[in-house]
């Protein structure tokens, strides 16, 4: 194995981290060799390196390749010096080593600018023997935001996990419903950070559109007059985290309260009427929430995801379409990233959300 | 107008799914009147902006565009009309999964700008669109017509009962194109005319400048950093230079109107005035349109009259024959429908001076020209030498003092250049840039400015639009200028040649203080 020698970083293996600062060096010889090498047409152009923000992700060793691709997708969108940690629960107690590794995403804006490029710190670590934050802290560039976008299991690196709230601007959960369902355990240890869970950005499109279903005061009667819901999503834990978050959106905006959980749905109180709300998982090629269906005693609203639109039924008849592309999951970190700091739709929905989330990762649902 | 528009808001929205989503990204559904709607503005910025809007999701379930010009059109031809001007100038190809729905909402009506009968038409026609369309009585509607017909229109809306809103919770808007008004007397009679069929709350008076990202971003780079205010005044800034430079001359037959125009109405008045007032306004008291148009306002108020002393500080060109690349180029007097002795000028160079605590005594140059070399709309802000040569026995002087860039278009973003210290054994210096570049700091592909304003005119956001005042202080700056030289010989016309830099009086009037125009 490489040892700590610059080059050795610049290599897929990696070599054995045993100071920060051989990394900083890793990555400025990195950027010297990207300058001198990069060209733009026929002439030497320099290579912009661009950081908006430091960026912790934070995942499981075993799928290694999901969030580099993704990060991938993300640097044009939001450029940061993401470090990413996969962890190797499985790896034995004695294996304390951290591997680490560097390397740079690049694009090109526009045809004959130069590369604007974000590095990037991959290091493999074992499970948490408790000083992970000490080895990732450092690793931080300063005066600009600390994001972290955690999909471990949110019981696992717990001292990592807490530091990071500490000192995060912004903590993104994506660890399915157990995820959500530890919600509130990360709000209390966050300092000023804001906490968040993916998947409300990744139905960030669904709520917009939906809201602007019901703008006219006949649509708005509809709506207090809902007794049931089903929200079709795919069989995934993406799509049954989106189903939670719809969900706990209707509940939050529309004041359903006192979630509770039997013969496989869930039922809510508005201030007029009880209200169930079943999720139902399906089979389909489709990503995240398929269908959603309001039903009042005399009327139905139905809207549809098929083929990049959204095919709706208001509830007297009148049916239309409109885009609603899926979004990636690029697309919902990067929003997610550049979120609101307040967000009362968000607030509203969390506790519905944690509580049918606390359900479904119990595998009641 | 409705109660919520007297209190300056938007209308009150009931639908609780839209509490507490983002602000002012989606409005309410409404019906957009579109006056001019086969007009070369309509067909190649105001479809392809709504077009836009559509894909992007920003438009409403029901939105309508009720397009209205003298043609006699059928809906449906009207439609395809707008799907081939929209698939040639829309930044985005053109999705039919998006406009099928999108065309499902477009109507269209003949009528004459100037025939009462004509709009009762209409009225009848949008009763008949909204028993089908669910807008709930909300109309915009978009005078995008010749400016001799904006008063008409308004006035004849007004006679038809097209006004006043249906109910307490819609509103009606309209939304007027530049040119407003030929000069002071003319844009006074314009507001007047329009405040009599309109509440000024109702009126948005369009600037497309103040919708592109660059210009809005003035206030972010102003007002989001601590570091550039303190800096912002007569102790540190000697000029500043607000340049719009066009490479093109004449499009097509775009001299008609211009040779009407000229350069000091065509963009000193507006988009100009718009650029130094954001440059030179004091921090607003808040983020919202009120106090961000009073803070514009006064800069206006307080720019020294252009005539202080009786000669202007002012040049004018006209374009000459040229040749860039061994290619010949025109004069401005050999294009299509302008007149062989034509007098407009082409290109103006101002000194201006802002008479605040701020800016007594700053000199604020400002050009903009057809058929100079590179196109360009930059704000510079030059600072003042250090108050000692510290380096001046050393091998080289600071040559140019700091500069604080904005470039509004193209390659935009900011620069800041400043001196530093040359690699090696001796002590040289060299300028250097800090440059943030919009391209590659931020993903993401920024809105036309269309976009944006049609959005906002939906919202009922005023910010970007103009308001009454800010027009007639305008006018008053550039008017008495215009009147000097209507009033003055004819001018040795052309005095630059195409893809040069403007007459040399414009080099010898910024030279005056020792300074020069910056090399863009």
């Amino acid at each position: 194995m490489a040892n700590g020698s610059v080059t050795s970083f610049l290599s897929a293996e990696g070599a054995v981290l045993t100071d920060p600062g051989e990394l900083e060096r890793a990555l400025a010889f990195m950027w010297k060799q990207a300058g001198e090498s990069a060209t733009v047409g026929e002439s030497k152009a320099a290579v912009s390196r661009v950081s908006l923000a430091n960026l912790v992700v934070v995942g499981p060793a075993d799928a290694r390749d999901a969030p580099l691709q993704i990060l991938g997708e993300l640097a044009p969108q939001y450029p940061t010096r993401s470090i990413v940690l996969l962890i190797n629960s499985a790896a034995p107690p004695q294996h304390q080593q951290v591997l680490a590794s560097v390397s740079a995403l690049c694009h090109l804006p526009r045809p004959g600018e130069p590369q604007v490029c974000a590095e990037q710190i991959l290091l493999r670590c074992g499970p948490d023997q408790g000083d992970l934050d000490r080895t990732v802290l450092p690793l931080l560039e300063g005066d600009i935001p600390l994001m972290v976008w955690w999909t471990l299991d949110p019981g696992l690196c717990r001292p990592l996990r807490s530091t990071l709230l500490q000192h995060a601007t912004r903590f993104i959960c994506d660890a399915g419903p157990a995820g959500v369902a530890h919600l509130g355990e990360l709000n209390s240890e966050a300092a000023s950070c804001v906490v968040r869970d993916l998947g409300w950005y990744r139905i960030g499109r669904w709520r917009e559109l939906l809201a602007g279903c019901f703008d006219t005061p006949p649509q708005q009667q509809f709506l207090r007059a809902v007794q049931r819901v089903r929200i079709e999503h795919a069989a995934t834990v993406t799509g049954t985290v989106d189903a939670i978050w719809l969900a706990a959106f209707l509940a939050g905006q529309l004041d359903w309260r006192k979630p509770t959980f039997s013969d496989g749905i869930f039922r809510m109180r508005s201030e007029a009427q009880a209200i169930e709300v079943a999720l139902a998982a399906t089979r389909t090629e489709q990503e995240g929430i398929v269908s959603l269906t309001l039903a009042a005693s005399e009327a139905t609203f139905q809207a549809s995801r098929r083929d990049g639109q959204l095919h709706i039924v208001e509830p007297h008849g009148q049916a239309r379409s409109t885009s609603l592309p899926h979004l990636s999951c690029s697309q919902a970190l990067a929003d997610g990233l550049v979120g609101r700091h307040i967000d009362l739709a968000f607030e509203r929905a969390s506790l519905p959300a944690r509580t049918i989330a606390a359900f479904v990762s119990r595998g009641s649902v | 107008m409705s109660t919520a528009e007297a209190a300056g808001g938007q209308p009150h929205i009931a639908n609780p799914l839209r509490r507490d989503l983002p602000p002012a990204m989606i409005p309410v559904p409404c019906c957009l009147v579109l006056f001019g709607a086969t007009g070369d503005l309509a067909r190649r910025k105001i479809a392809p902006a709504l077009y836009n809007l559509a894909r992007e999701g920003f438009l409403p379930p029901g939105f309508t565009l009720l397009g209205v010009a003298r043609r006699d059109l059928p809906d449906q031809r009207f439609r395809e009309d707008l799907l081939a001007d929209v698939t040639e100038h829309s930044r985005q190809p053109v999705d039919p999964a998006v406009w099928e729905p999108f065309s499902q909402g477009i109507f269209y009506q003949s009528l004459r700008f100037d025939q009462p009968q004509d709009y009762a038409g209409l009225r009848h026609r949008l009763d008949t669109i909204e028993r089908q369309r669910p807008v709930n009585g909300n109309r915009l509607y978009y005078l995008a017509t010749a400016p001799e017909f904006f008063a008409t229109i308004a006035e004849q809306l007004k006679a038809a009962g097209l006004v006043t809103p249906l109910n307490a919770m819609a509103f009606n808007r309209v939304i007027v194109e530049k040119p407003f008004g030929r000069d002071l007397n003319t844009a006074r009679e314009l507001n007047s005319r329009l405040q009599a069929a309109f509440d000024e709350k109702q009126i948005f008076r369009i600037d497309h400048y103040l919708g592109k990202e660059t210009v809005q971003n003035i206030l972010a780079l102003r007002f989001a950093n601590a570091i550039f205010e303190p800096l912002w005044n007569r102790r540190y800034v000697d000029h500043v230079q607000i340049t719009v430079a066009e490479r093109v001359g004449m499009e097509g037959r775009r001299g008609q109107y211009y040779d009407t125009a000229g350069a000091l109405r065509d963009m000193v008045q507006n988009h100009m005035m718009q650029l130094l007032a954001l440059t030179a306004m004091e921090p607003p008291v808040a983020m919202d349109a009120r106090a961000i148009r009073d803070e514009k306002v006064k800069v206006l108020r307080a720019i020294r009259p252009i005539l202080d002393g009786g000669v202007p500080a002012a040049v004018r060109g006209q374009y000459g024959p040229g040749s860039f690349a061994g290619q010949p180029m025109p004069g401005y007097r050999q294009e299509e429908a302008v007149a062989a002795d034509s007098t407009t000028q082409t290109y103006v160079a101002l000194r201006l001076f802002v008479d605040t605590w701020r800016w007594s005594g700053v000199p604020f140059y400002l050009r903009t020209g057809k058929c100079l070399p590179k196109r360009a709309t930059e704000i510079t802000i030059q600072f003042r030498s250090p108050p000692m040569a510290m380096f001046r026995n050393y091998e080289q002087l600071p040559e140019e003092p700091n500069q604080l860039v904005l470039r509004v278009q193209p390659d935009e973003g900011v620069a800041l250049s400043f001196e530093a210290k040359v690699p090696g054994m001796r002590m040289r210096l060299g300028k250097v840039k800090m440059n943030f570049r919009y391209g590659s700091s931020f993903g993401g592909e920024a809105p036309e400015a269309y976009e944006r304003l049609l959005l906002d005119a939906m919202l009922g956001d005023s910010t970007l639009f103009l308001r009454a005042d800010e027009v007639d202080y305008a006018w008053q700056i550039i008017t008495p200028l215009l009147e000097h030289w209507a009033a003055q010989p004819a001018p040795p016309f052309p005095n630059y040649e195409a893809g040069t830099w403007g007459p040399a009086e414009a080099d010898q009037l910024i030279g005056e203080t020792g300074v020069q125009w910056r090399r863009l």
